[in-house]
């Protein structure tokens, strides 16, 4: 791992796009800017790793269609396009 | 990678679940995997699958999220649409990721990051929301319309 230290104000570049900017510093914690393209999705590790984990459940959860039949409530089966609230 | 906004109350547009979904950045736990297609049937309605090309084991659960209560939807403004390639956000069609056997047995939907798949251009992207009243194992009973409660 590249370990770089910066100060409040100043910047790393990434390539061609990305630029990470120190913006403040103090009490145990960091406060960076970043700017990269719209395309390059950027997230907090914690809250990515926890969608992650929800993924590979709700995969596992789905390996069998039958449990899936029958563990639907019958107010969700009805749910079609026409019941909704507004 | 989207603000929420003013949210279309239009109907549902239909989507084409024959043609390949591409996810240009893949999908959080399946990251590999940029290829999939949605799977309905009528056994599994209103759930449907989004299935990936690259491994046809991996298949995730979805609910559309326009058949919920309105104020369980994902909102999405033009701009964070456009940033998706629609034109606006009537153009995107808003999914949750349902998980069929959460703790105590119910059904639970993650509402912190809905799948959002551009109508036309058949795109999608997993979009993590930063609010923290989200959660990822929301039951989905509490989406459900008051109407069709029992």
């Amino acid at each position: 791992m590249l370990v770089l230290t910066r100060k409040p104000g100043e910047s790393i570049r990434i390539g061609d796009g990305i630029i990470v900017k120190v913006l403040e510093s103090g009490s145990g914690q960091v406060k960076l800017g970043i700017s990269a393209p719209d395309s390059m999705p950027i997230h907090r590790e914690e809250i990515y790793e926890r969608i992650r984990a929800e993924n590979l459940s709700a995969v596992e959860a789905a390996e069998s269609v039958d449990k899936m039949i029958t563990s639907m409530p019958e107010e969700i089966r009805s749910l079609t396009p026409g019941k909704r609230d507004e | 990678m989207t603000e929420p906004g003013p949210s279309p109350k239009s109907e549902p547009q239909k989507i084409e679940i024959s043609d390949p979904i591409v996810f240009p950045a893949g999908l959080p736990g399946f990251e590999s995997h940029r290829q999939f297609t949605l799977e309905s049937r009528s056994e599994l309605r209103p759930f449907l699958l989004l299935r990936s090309l690259d491994d046809s084991e991996i298949a995730l659960p979805l609910i559309d999220c326009r058949l919920l209560r309105v104020s369980a939807r994902p909102e999405l403004t033009d701009k964070a649409a456009q940033l998706l390639g629609a034109k606006n956000a009537t153009e995107v069609a808003p999914f949750f990721v349902l998980n069929m056997d959460a703790p105590g047995g119910s059904i639970t939907a993650n509402t912190s990051a809905p799948i959002l798949i551009t109508i036309g251009k058949s795109r999608g992207f997993q979009v993590l929301l930063d609010n923290a009243e989200l959660k990822v194992d929301e039951p989905l009973m509490n989406l459900v319309p008051s109407g069709t409660r029992a």
